[in-house]
């Protein structure tokens, strides 16, 4: 009966929580080309709630990490802690990218708006750089990998 | 579940739990003063001895656009003053001018105020350049140095508001 339960609760955890958040942090790169190409046509900053989603999105896969039963998702899927580990660095990158090009665009300066651009551009290049090396030097699908080897 | 797997899983979460507290405290700013004399300076959009950036709303609200003539008694060539968003920090950019000189680019204001040099002596516009989220207009807050006196005010896109500063 108990291990029913958990099944439920980590079935609806998986499906009205973790999907929307897969389903956001999959569809930033979108986001934030959107966001960046109206700072560049406007000129001006259009507040965006970078922090507060990288807070919720952190909080909600920190609950499914740590609390036993609702980890559950990650065995059934092993694909699923490496699809949100990379994805979530990503989404880390291009919040700092944006918060960069966003201190550029705090006054209305065109050669001001280009020279952060660039950084921004820059920033990003280094962060996809460093992430892919990290992930090289430590997969982000060891933890996956090592089980199956294991029961194998 | 295998004990290495598990590792992995803790340690990612807690590094998660990391971020969403970094998040917090990154996003915290000071919430409004309701103290009697900040309630009182928002109805005579006038407070005398307040530190530039203190926050009196949390969200944005109409007040009137007022223009002032500050006379003061300050014999220094130049003064300063601080400007700043007194409510929601909502993405509004406004221009200063000095006897219709742009003092700078045209800038955001933020709830943490912003330092500019005048003359003592001139006609200080205030220019709204844009209205943010708020879409009550531009409400912002100026404190002079030469009188130590802060005015709340706000203006629409295009507009300006003045302060006319004199000696007595």
């Amino acid at each position: 009966m108990k291990r029913v339960l958990v099944n439920i609760l980590s079935t609806l955890y998986f499906i009205a929580v973790l999907l929307p958040v897969m389903l956001l942090i999959f569809l930033m790169p979108v986001f934030f080309l959107i966001e960046v190409g109206s700072m560049r046509t406007s000129g001006f900053i259009e507040p965006f709630p970078a922090l507060a989603i990288i807070g919720f999105i952190s909080l909600f896969i920190a609950i499914s990490l740590l609390i036993p039963f609702f980890r559950k998702a990650y065995d059934v899927l092993p694909w699923l802690f490496p699809f949100v580990k990379i994805l979530l660095t990503n989404t880390l990158i291009l919040c700092t990218g944006l918060a960069i090009l966003s201190y550029g665009y705090e006054e209305y300066n065109q050669a001001r708006h280009a020279e952060y651009f660039w950084y921004m551009i820059a920033f990003l290049f280094a962060g996809r750089l460093l992430m892919c090396m990290y992930f090289k030097w430590r997969p982000a699908f060891k933890a996956s990998q090592e089980v199956t080897e294991h029961e194998a | 579940m295998r004990p290495d797997r598990k590792k992995h899983y803790i340690y990612y979460g807690s590094f998660c739990l990391a971020i969403f507290i970094a998040s917090i405290f990154l996003s915290m700013r000071g919430t409004a003063d309701v103290s009697l004399e900040t309630l009182s300076a928002l109805q005579s959009q006038e407070a005398e001895k307040i530190s530039p950036g203190t926050v009196f709303l949390d969200e944005d609200k109409k007040i009137d656009a007022l223009d002032h003539v500050i006379l003061h008694d300050s014999q220094k060539e130049k003064t300063t003053i601080w400007i700043w968003d007194f409510a929601d920090h909502d993405g509004d950019y406004v221009q200063v001018l000095a006897d219709g000189h742009p003092l700078s680019d045209p800038f955001m204001i933020k709830n943490t105020a912003r330092k500019l040099s005048v003359p003592s002596e001139a006609v200080i516009q205030i220019k709204g350049i844009k209205d943010g989220n708020g879409g009550e207009g531009i409400t912002y807050a100026i404190k002079f140095g030469a009188n130590d006196v802060s005015y709340l005010n706000s203006i629409d896109e295009g507009k300006h508001s003045t302060f006319e500063l004199k000696r007595k």
